[in-house]
């Protein structure tokens, strides 16, 4: 056993943390810097804001007859990029107490401008169109980047593979869907390549990946067989309500009908590796351990899982809304609207992953006891 | 539709978890209704930061002590959410301030049911965000620790001689087969929820430049990037957690948690 042991680390590539780490480290932080400092390869115009003074204005009123303070803010930025480069200017901004149709800045914030103009006193002037927010994005990926290998060593490096690859193949596949492509199919392809691709990378290639995978698209089939029966056979639903569409003439339905597949794809994913490796483990100590037997302890992990993971999307889906959530109940939308026309999508959504968990157990249980019991069946 | 699906998923659970899943039902019941009370107290205007925190701690002793039954797993995985969070709390708090992931972004600033509703409302959207971001981590959080500590706790279990340090190396490499799942699920749930945001991004042509830069990404993001950190933070430290209670060192301690639990048993 020790003997094996030693063969397989002098062929396995060397890694030690201790010059992995700190490598890293200087790496990611020069990239960072890099992105801090990329305002040149911008078009627009870009400022700093470099100090900034605020005053409240006065009080602001809507519709409802809530006031709530205002404030004026003036800054004082240095351009950054084009024709104006390192001249300062002056720029103002109105927020209110309640941040959500507008922002307030802070010193040190970039910001892109529009219809920049130099009056003939010197002044250079322009409009606020957004923030930039590329150097906090590269960030927070290389703070997960440098965490997966800190905490899980080599594999890290699949992980973190893995979720890039995924994010480039949503690029891809979009890219192929405004070629003409279907979205179903691509949809279709969009699962096929997500499960393989993180299969592979977070597990390896061997036998328990192919069962997890084989495990993974037999739930996600009977899962979008169910839900479509179900989406045919209750009146349809409104999907107008969703957020960023611009184009009335897409096919809602089928988005959010992919979509919603696509998102229950990880949990059920997630749940066909605990439950084969559950499997596995109890045959490996016991291999004539009886079936019912097995189905009971399987039953077991499945509890587990199943409720941890069920919360995990509970929360996932239903956090990003609650802002907007809030303002429509505060502007006196009465609760059973608001469930029934603006917060069902993301209950759609969690109910479809839920049922994806659910049907999991069973089917990857029996997918796994077939295949860990006849050896001949899968290579 | 959401009525047939909700009847779908009973059956399953119960199906599935025959007399057990009363919990798992019981236990999301509750949670969606701490989850909108919040809501509600929040629209009624009590201080955001309280009610969120409020909200985290019923949320954390709920599904972590009501649903798996308190011993030292719970325990652990409980002392090691409340320091990954704390830890995450600043890093949310510096997003929400100086990110500006609050607050609507360009896109939905142009809806037409945005733009009926009045945003004079005295609510400070900074808090709610950063409250509500909190409660997001704390889910996949959560699901970490609790696996890492069960994990730990069947080693410790079936090798009762192991010292700390073995411990301490086998709950992280228990871990390292978690955090890629876990980023997974995340990840794919938060694809899921913005196909029609990249949809609208494809077809207008937005350039990458706007997209790496916009209010909407790292909206949508966001709560992959903080939740895949959180898990990578809690798994050594679940382990470092459980590993500090196995010693003797704390044995008084593990006495009242497993007095506390037999006593449990013993009423139930």
């Amino acid at each position: 056993m020790k003997t094996k042991l030693n063969i397989q680390n002098k062929f396995a590539i060397p890694y030690s943390p201790r010059i992995v780490l700190p490598v890293l480290a200087v790496l990611l932080l020069l990239l960072n810097i890099m992105v801090y400092h990329d305002c040149s390869l911008y078009p627009n115009t870009i400022v700093r804001v470099s100090s900034v003074k605020t005053v409240q204005s006065g009080y602001a009123t809507g519709d409802l007859g809530i006031s709530e303070p205002q404030y004026l803010q003036t800054l004082t930025c240095a351009v950054q990029n084009g024709t104006y480069k390192n001249r300062s200017m002056l720029l103002t901004n109105t927020y209110t107490y309640t941040h959500m149709e507008n922002t307030e800045y802070h010193e040190g914030d970039f910001l892109f401008l529009k219809n920049t103009k130099i009056a003939p006193d010197g002044s250079i002037s322009g409009s606020i169109t957004d923030q930039k927010r590329d150097y906090y994005l590269s960030g927070l990926l290389s703070l997960l980047f440098f965490g997966a290998i800190a905490a899980a060593g080599k594999r890290g490096f699949s992980f973190m593979a893995a979720l890039l690859i995924n994010a480039f193949t949503v690029a891809i596949g979009f890219f192929f869907h405004f070629q003409g492509v279907n979205f179903i199919l691509i949809t279709f392809f969009f699962i096929l390549l997500f499960s393989f691709l993180s299969l592979v990378l977070c597990l390896g290639w061997n036998r328990q990946m192919r069962i997890v995978l084989l495990a993974t698209l037999v739930c996600i089939s009977i899962l979008a067989v169910a839900y479509c029966l179900v989406m045919f056979l209750t009146p349809r639903l409104d999907y107008t309500l969703q957020d960023y569409i611009r184009n009335g003439n897409i096919q809602l339905e089928m988005f959010f009908t992919c979509g919603t597949l696509i998102g229950s794809l990880g949990a059920i994913m997630d749940v066909a590796v605990s439950i084969t490796s559950g499997v596995e483990e109890i045959l490996q100590q016991d291999p004539d351990i009886s079936s019912e037997e097995l189905s009971r302890s399987v039953r077991q992990i499945g509890h587990d899982v199943m409720g941890t993971m069920i919360n995990v999307l509970f929360y996932t889906y239903m956090v990003g809304r609650i802002p907007v959530c809030i303002a429509q109940l505060a502007n006196g939308m009465a609760i059973t609207i608001f469930f029934t026309y603006y917060l069902n999508y993301e209950i759609l959504r969690f109910l479809a992953g839920a049922v994806g968990i659910a049907l999991c157990i069973p089917v990857s249980e029996k997918i796994a006891h077939d295949f860990y019991r006849r050896k001949d069946l899968l290579p | 539709m959401i009525f047939s699906l909700i009847i779908l998923l009973l059956v399953l659970l119960i199906f599935v978890g025959r007399l057990n899943s009363k919990k798992i039902i019981l236990t999301l019941l509750y949670n969606a209704m701490i989850l909108f009370s919040a809501v509600i107290l929040m629209a009624l205007r009590v201080n955001p930061l309280l009610v969120s925190y409020t909200a985290f701690i019923c949320i954390s002793l709920l599904t972590l002590f009501y649903q798996n039954g308190v011993n030292l797993k719970t325990v652990s995985a409980f002392l090691s959410l409340l320091i990954v969070v704390f830890l995450l709390a600043f890093l949310t708090w510096y997003l929400c301030v100086y990110a500006g992931i609050c607050g609507l972004n360009t896109q939905t600033a142009q809806e037409d049911e945005i733009l009926v509703l009045d945003f004079h409302l005295h609510i400070n959207m900074i808090q709610v965000t950063y409250g509500m971001t909190l409660i997001g981590i704390l889910g996949s959080v959560k699901d970490s620790a609790i696996a890492v500590a069960t994990g730990t706790c069947e080693v410790y279990r079936n090798r009762p001689g192991i010292t700390g340090k073995e411990l301490f190396f086998s709950g992280r490499k228990i871990g390292k087969d978690i955090l890629g799942v876990t980023i997974n699920t995340l990840l794919f749930a938060g694809i899921g929820e913005s196909i029609l945001m990249f949809q609208m991004y494809f077809q207008y042509h937005y350039s990458f430049a706007e997209l790496i830069n916009s209010k909407s990404l790292i909206q949508a993001i966001v709560l992959i990037l903080l939740g895949g950190i959180g898990v990578e933070l809690s798994i050594p430290i679940t382990a470092a957690i459980f590993c500090y209670f196995c010693t003797d060192r704390f044995s008084p301690l593990r006495q009242k948690v497993s007095m506390f639990r037999n006593r449990r048993q013993h009423l139930s």
